[in-house]
C-alpha cells in the first residue's frame, strides 16, 4: 500500500530541494502547492511506472491534481496489474 | 534500470516503405542543401549506429530535411508538436508516414514519451528539437524532457548546430558534436541532476555553435 510517507520519500529522493515539500499532505495540489511542472509530473510517472510496475497513460494526467489522487491512482492501477 | 544492449534497426522493414521511399525521391536534395558537415572530434566522426537521440537547433522549417541529408545513411524520426501535425489532417497524415512522432506539449505526454521510446529502443535515431519550437539563432534553454527520453531509452544524445543558409553565397552547415551518454548508476536521479544534463547538452550545442563561428571566420 502507498501511503503518503512512502511518497513524500519518493519526492524527496527525485526532487529534492528543486521543489517545495515542506508540509506536504494528502490534500497538497501537485501543481499549486508542490510547484510540479510537465517535466516533473512526467519524472514521477516514470518512477512510479518502474517502482511499481504499472503503467500509466494520459487520462490519468488529467484526473491527477493532488497528492491524494497519486495515492489512489497508484493505489488502483496496483491492485489491477 | 538494468543495463541492456543496443539494438540496431532492421535494413529491410516494409513499415518503413514510405520513409525509405521519400528519402531515394530526396536525394537530390542533397545537391541543393549542399551541407557542409563539421564535427568536433574524431569521435563525433564515426557514423551513428543504433539508438540515438539527436538534439538540433531550431530556427527554420527546413531544419528536418537538413538533418535528414546530414545523416542521410539512417532512417531518423522526429518528434513533432501535435500542434503542427494536426494543422492540416493530409499533412498529419504524411507527417507520420515519414517518421514523425506526435507529442502535446501543453499536457503531461507520457503516451508519446512512450512511442518515441519505443523508436529508439528499435534502434533508430530521433531527432529533437529540445528548445522547443522554431527560436532564435541563441541556443538559451532547452527543456529537461531530452534527459528523461534517454535515460528511459538507454542511448547517448548527439548534439548538433544546424547553421541555415542565408544568403547565395552561404551554405547550409550541420555541426556534430560527440555523443554524450547519460549517467546511470541503477537508481533515479534527482531532478536537480536531469536539470544539470540538459545544461550540459545545451552547453555542447553552444559549443557546436562556436566551432561553426570560428570556421566561418578562418574562410574569411
Amino acid at each position: 500500500m502507498i501511503t503518503i510517507e512512502i511518497l513524500k520519500e519518493l519526492f524527496e529522493t527525485i526532487f529534492g530541494q528543486e521543489l517545495n515539500l515542506d508540509g506536504i499532505s494528502e490534500s497538497s495540489d501537485l501543481r499549486k502547492d508542490i510547484g510540479m511542472n510537465s517535466i516533473s509530473f512526467l519524472y514521477m510517472a516514470m518512477v512510479m511506472e518502474e517502482k511499481y510496475g504499472i503503467k500509466f497513460n494520459n487520462d490519468d494526467f488529467e484526473k491527477i491534481a493532488t497528492v491524494k489522487d497519486v495515492m489512489e491512482t497508484v493505489e488502483s492501477k496496483v491492485q489491477s496489474r | 534500470m538494468k543495463e541492456q544492449k543496443r539494438k540496431k534497426a532492421k535494413l529491410f522493414n516494409l513499415k518503413m516503405f514510405p520513409l525509405d521511399i521519400a528519402k531515394i525521391l530526396c536525394t537530390p536534395t542533397l545537391l541543393f542543401f549542399r551541407i557542409k558537415k563539421i564535427y568536433t572530434s574524431d569521435t563525433a566522426k564515426k557514423k551513428l549506429r543504433g539508438g540515438m537521440l539527436i538534439a538540433a537547433n531550431h530556427t527554420c522549417i527546413m531544419d528536418p530535411l537538413i538533418l535528414c541529408a546530414c545523416f542521410w545513411y539512417r532512417r531518423i524520426f522526429y518528434l513533432t508538436a501535435e500542434a503542427v501535425m494536426d494543422r492540416k489532417k493530409l499533412r498529419g497524415f504524411l507527417l507520420k508516414k515519414l517518421g514523425c512522432v506526435r507529442i502535446n506539449r501543453d499536457i503531461c505526454d507520457i503516451e508519446s514519451i512512450r512511442s518515441a521510446t519505443d523508436v529508439v529502443k528499435n534502434g533508430h535515431v530521433l531527432a529533437l528539437f529540445p528548445q522547443g519550437g522554431i527560436k532564435e539563432d541563441n541556443i538559451e534553454s532547452i527543456k529537461s524532457g531530452i534527459i528523461l527520453l534517454a535515460m528511459q531509452s538507454r542511448v547517448p544524445i548527439v548534439p548538433c548546430y544546424i547553421h541555415n543558409k542565408s544568403g547565395f553565397g552561404d551554405r547550409n552547415c550541420v555541426v556534430i558534436g560527440d555523443p554524450i551518454d547519460i549517467f546511470e548508476n541503477g537508481t533515479f536521479p534527482a531532478m536537480k541532476e536531469i536539470n544539470n544534463l540538459a545544461q550540459t547538452v545545451m552547453e555542447k550545442m553552444t559549443e557546436c555553435k562556436a566551432i561553426y563561428e570560428e570556421s566561418k571566420e578562418k574562410r574569411k
